[in-house]
């Protein structure tokens, strides 16, 4: 299935600020106004050459500069707190998780590609951060949390699934017949009852929960998102992440 | 596979080695490759990615003989497990639908298929027939082994000059740059440099997008907590000026006056490194006659000459403010700060592109920023081997391998002798550069037009040369002009070429490649090429050995053999044909033939056997004396560079003025040859985007791409747009003095340009933006400036657009 258009996912947000809009309005005859709280701007910083310093990747949420800075913040840190509880997973099936590897293929060209953004991004402001850092549920959409450690340049390797261009004209897409890896099923146990090993490379998938906890989508979930230490129990293949010790790699110094 | 399985084939991949050694086998092969491991049937194996010059190293799985899935390499230095789009999606490039499998040749204008046999025959006939008007037209993206085979074939070969590559296009000035400032090319830092610096200086590129895995190893230190202050100072806002801590507009050409205007502030101030300047650089300006090395002046001359660019002049003609200037002048005053500067096209394609290129090194070596881990000018380079093939190679129409020049006489004896050809074989006549020779190509022969064939390899000029109309256009209406091109893919070029070529790529052969950091890297052939397509190597020996069947007598050396004799087991191996081709290995032979050249300017290279084991080695690789080899990371600094001589400190052992010292120049402002006027009132500027490499023939290909970004379009200025009355999307009408273009404006797109100036990206074949560029180029270089011409815009009525 492919997600909503990028139309309805405004309709979404705007119906969802209007809501929390509403709540807010309500709330105020009863009680103290709760508003968020601004920081006060950046002071100037103390070095001699006056630059200011960076922010770390957190804090670019809550201190975004510009017109309508504010708004996104505020957004995602009310609805952050929506995201679903760990629930019963025994209704989840094996064509669950064939539809939902099925799904992930569409924006990766092979398991282990970095995904396609499927909704529109501005070209120069990379606020993803804003509902990937710590994921985050927008109507019945889920921005997955970042599977990954923060980098900073986000669209370094993620692109759009669609012409970000206005005014698209159609423009005919050559055929390419590469057949990329295809993800793994399940990852293999022991016996019946064992932890299954990790059947893919934790390369850029060292956040378990991004796809596996409560948020990620039904077919993939974790039945224990309480436990948080996923790989004491579970483990990954030296082979697959290029960790020695393998045998071929004795005589690389590097 | 489980358990059982997994220990099985771990033994046989042992027992494989051990017999590999036991064997004794000189030639290293794909199984002794140190990365290769099977992974559920995938097999992994190293190889440098095949797009930009920051070199990464990617693994590839294959299965069944074709490429299933790209990860980034965690073992290697340049980008520890990090790629970038265009390196994740690099595998499917091989795959586009439309891959050249045979040769073709054009009859009755219409392009039908051959056999190799009659197409080798063809090109070989061609040089036969008229050798001085036969050129070779090659890439920065031939591997080493490839450009060093066309550099033998025409040079030792075929006796001319006539071969010159792309990189003429995108390196040339760097590499002028760099000889008349240290005598000898390519930077003396590293990415290294990367990693510690203070702050980083963007002159004009766009690493976010061009060198991303390079940029975000710098962003990522300030996600880490690290306080690093990028600066970028371009024409136009990019996606790079978001990452920045400070972002500052320049006027086209405005480089040269901010590296004044900082210089003239630090004498001013006399915060300059007065004690490095002493004791290790000397002065240099043009004399009357410009020429490349021009002529040594004293420092109060070369003062005098600065002083013009006070701040008011320099941020006049830079579009700096005076602040801006000062804020630089402050931080390269300090000594205590690490500064790194990066540029790439901007200061390259450039009419005056030698001279900023030496004035941002005169900056950091006035200012004592050099030479330290930190402190680096660090000239980037695009493409994959524009360095390793290009520049070390000597693939150029003054060149020979290892930095050497066919004008100078000892020169020319060193590479007769390596080369045990008969003296004089090698010709001093400089041939003509990449823009000359395109001019006469596409000049009727009784007119002066004496290139009368051009063999092009794996590179697309009917796109990305400039003023298209001009330079390639006409030679397809001269009948007696012959066109070939070896490449993957049709393109601009094979479209309009009489012989077509098709070739391997990348993973389908053995290559290697240098990038812009003297790594060289080292890969081995994967899976097979499709249908006929074959390596441009294999292309270039028959063609060499088809001339000598036709009694070419360039074809043989002093004692009469084959240019490209290559022996086995004390057996000449027929490389020439095809399926011997890989008996084998013509890569090791090629490049450790080539090695001997390298030492002569101190680029020593490692045997290839070393280049199998590492993630890429950064010259010069010294052998050490345990058998170890020992990469350098920083040049002519004696705490990294063997060469340099205990007690120097810094020792630049080429030195122009002979007595190992680096050369700060004085150069002029100078404006550019075409500026907006009434008529033509806008600037215009070319480059390109994240998601596509180059012309757009592979990445145009890869879906994911594609469709994240199907198609060029002008960046215009929203107040430029409000006054036209252009809407975001609107189709425009783009003339300048050579070309029409007619493409769609985006409004505070991708880039934002200031207003008067356009950008056009160039990866698109449907709407060509060098039918508008000028063609004009440095003096020194011959390199055309992409970045800087004159158009117009009109608006046009709307209409329904026919695709």
């Amino acid at each position: 299935m492919m997600p909503p258009s990028d139309t309805r996912l405004l309709l979404l947000v705007a119906v969802a600020v209007l809501g929390a809009g509403a709540i807010v309005t309500l709330t105020m005859t009863q009680q103290e106004v709760v508003r968020p709280t601004v920081p006060a701007p950046l002071a100037a910083s103390a070095g001699a050459d006056g630059a200011d310093p960076a922010l770390g990747y957190g804090e670019l949420r809550n201190t975004r500069r510009g017109p309508n800075g504010w708004m996104y913040g505020a957004v995602s840190g009310d609805l952050v707190a929506a995201l679903p509880p760990a629930i019963d997973l025994s209704n989840e099936t094996d064509a669950d998780r064939e539809r939902v590897i099925a799904e992930r293929a569409e924006l990766r060209a092979y398991d282990g590609a970095p995904p396609l953004v499927p909704h529109a991004v501005t070209q120069q402001n990379m606020d993803c951060a804003a509902c990937h850092l710590g994921g985050a549920a927008i109507g019945d959409k889920i921005a997955p949390r970042m599977s990954h450690a923060v980098y900073a340049s986000c669209t370094q390797c993620h692109v759009p699934k669609d012409d970000p261009r206005p005014a698209q004209l159609p423009v005919t897409q050559p055929g390419n017949s590469f057949v990329g890896l295809a993800a793994p099923m399940r990852g293999e146990r022991a016996w019946v009852g064992a932890p299954p090993t990790i059947p893919h490379t934790t390369t850029m998938r060292s956040e378990c929960n991004s796809c596996h906890g409560p948020a990620g989508k039904v077919g993939l979930r974790t039945p224990h998102a309480v436990r948080t230490s996923c790989t004491q129990c579970h483990t990954p293949s030296a082979l697959l992440d290029q960790r020695p010790p393998w045998i071929r790699d004795e005589g690389n110094p590097k | 596979m489980n358990r059982r399985q997994f220990l099985h084939s771990a033994a046989m991949t042992a027992a494989t080695l051990a017999a590999t050694r036991l064997a004794g086998s000189k030639e290293p092969e794909r199984s002794s490759s140190p990365s290769l491991r099977v992974v559920d049937g995938v097999t992994w194996d190293k190889a440098p990615c095949r797009f930009c010059g920051t070199g990464c190293h990617v693994q590839v799985g294959t299965k069944a003989g074709r490429v299933v899935a790209i990860a980034g390499d965690e073992k290697a230095e340049v980008n520890k497990g990090l790629l970038c789009v265009k390196g994740y999606h690099v595998g499917l490039a091989l795959y586009g639908e439309d891959r050249l499998t045979q040769p073709l040749l054009r009859k009755n204008g219409k392009l039908e298929p051959i056999s190799w046999e009659e197409a080798v025959e063809i090109v070989a006939k061609r040089a036969l027939k008229n050798p001085q008007g036969f050129a070779v037209y090659g890439s920065g993206q031939w591997t080493i082994p490839e450009g060093y085979a066309a550099t033998k074939l025409v040079k030792a070969g075929l006796g001319t000059n006539q071969i010159d590559p792309n990189a003429r296009l995108c390196m040339a000035s760097a590499v002028t740059g760099f000889l008349s400032v240290y005598g000898v090319d390519e930077p003396a830092g590293c990415y290294d440099d990367l990693d510690v610096c203070d702050v980083l200086l963007l002159w004009g590129n766009n690493p976010a997008e061009m060198h991303p895995v390079l940029f975000s190893r710098v962003l990522d230190r300030k996600v880490r907590g690290e306080r690093v202050t990028l600066i970028d100072m371009g024409t136009r806002e990019t996606r790079s000026s978001a990452l920045c801590d400070h972002s500052f507009r320049m006027k086209p050409q405005g480089d040269l006056a901010i590296a004044l205007g900082v210089m003239n502030l630090l004498v001013q101030r006399g915060t300059y490194d007065q004690d490095f300047v002493e004791k290790h650089c000397a002065f240099r300006a043009l004399g009357v006659t410009p020429t490349l090395q021009g002529e040594a002046i004293g420092i109060e001359d070369w003062k005098r000459q600065l002083s013009e660019y006070t701040p008011e002049r320099a941020a006049a003609l830079s579009g700096l403010t005076v602040a801006e200037l000062t804020l630089l002048a402050d931080l390269f005053g300090r000594r205590d700060l690490k500064i790194t500067s990066l540029w790439c096209m901007g200061m390259n394609q450039h009419t005056r592109g030698t001279a900023i290129n030496a004035l941002v090194h005169g900056l950091h070596l006035l200012s004592g920023h050099f030479g330290t881990p930190g402190n680096a000018p660090t000239s980037l380079t695009g493409q994959p081997s524009a360095c390793g093939t290009e520049r070390d190679d000597g693939t150029v129409v003054n060149g020979l391998p290892g930095g050497l020049l066919v004008e100078n006489d000892d020169h020319r004896a060193k590479a007769e002798a390596i080369w045990n050809l008969p003296p004089g074989r090698i010709s001093k006549t400089i041939g003509h550069h990449t823009v000359e020779m395109w001019k006469r190509f596409s000049t009727a022969s009784d007119k002066g037009g004496d290139i009368d064939t051009i063999w092009v390899q794996v590179t697309n000029p009917g796109q990305s040369m400039p003023n298209l109309n001009e330079l390639v256009a006409p030679s397809r209406k001269l009948s007696d002009k012959f066109l070939i091109v070896s490449d993957v893919y049709p393109t601009a070029t094979t479209r309009i070429a009489d012989l077509v070529l098709p070739s391997a790529m990348w993973v389908e052969k053995n290559g290697m490649v240098g990038n812009s950091e003297r790594r060289t890297q080292q890969w081995f052939k994967m899976v097979d090429p499709p249908g006929q397509a074959r390596d441009d190597c294999w292309q270039i020996i028959a063609v060499a050995h088809k001339l000598l069947e036709l009694g070419h007598p360039g074809m043989k050396d002093r004692d009469g053999k084959f240019l490209f004799h290559t022996e086995k087991d004390g057996k000449e191996v027929p490389v020439w044909e095809w399926p011997h081709f890989y008996d084998t290995n013509v890569d090791q032979r090629l490049f450790d033939e080539y090695r001997k050249f390298s030492t002569f300017k101190h680029k020593d290279l490692a045997p290839y056997a070393e280049y199998v084991k590492a993630r890429g080695l950064r010259w010069p690789v010294v052998e050490q004396p345990d058998g170890t080899w020992r990469e350098t990371r920083f040049r002519f600094a004696e705490h990294d560079d063997p060469y340099v001589k205990k007690g120097a400190v810094y020792q630049f052992y080429h030195s122009t003025s002979h007595d190992d010292r680096a050369q700060i120049w004085f150069h002029p402002y100078t404006a550019p040859p075409e500026v907006p006027d009434q008529a033509y009132p806008f600037w215009l500027c070319t480059g390109r985007v994240i998601e596509h490499w180059h012309t757009g023939t592979l990445t145009m290909r890869i879906p994911q791409l594609h469709r994240s970004m199907p198609q060029a379009y002008v960046e215009l200025n929203r107040k430029d747009a409000r006054r036209m009355g252009v809407s975001n999307g609107e189709v425009v009408r783009l003339e300048s003095r050579r070309g029409v273009l007619e493409l769609p404006a985006w409004i505070d797109g991708r880039g934002s340009p200031p207003p008067g100036t356009l950008f056009i990206p160039f990866f698109d074949e449907t709407l060509l933006a060098n039918l508008l560029t000028l063609e004009a180029y440095d003096p020194f270089s011959k390199q055309p400036d992409y970045k800087k011409c004159a158009v117009r815009v009109k608006k046009m009525p709307l209409r329904p657009r026919a695709r």
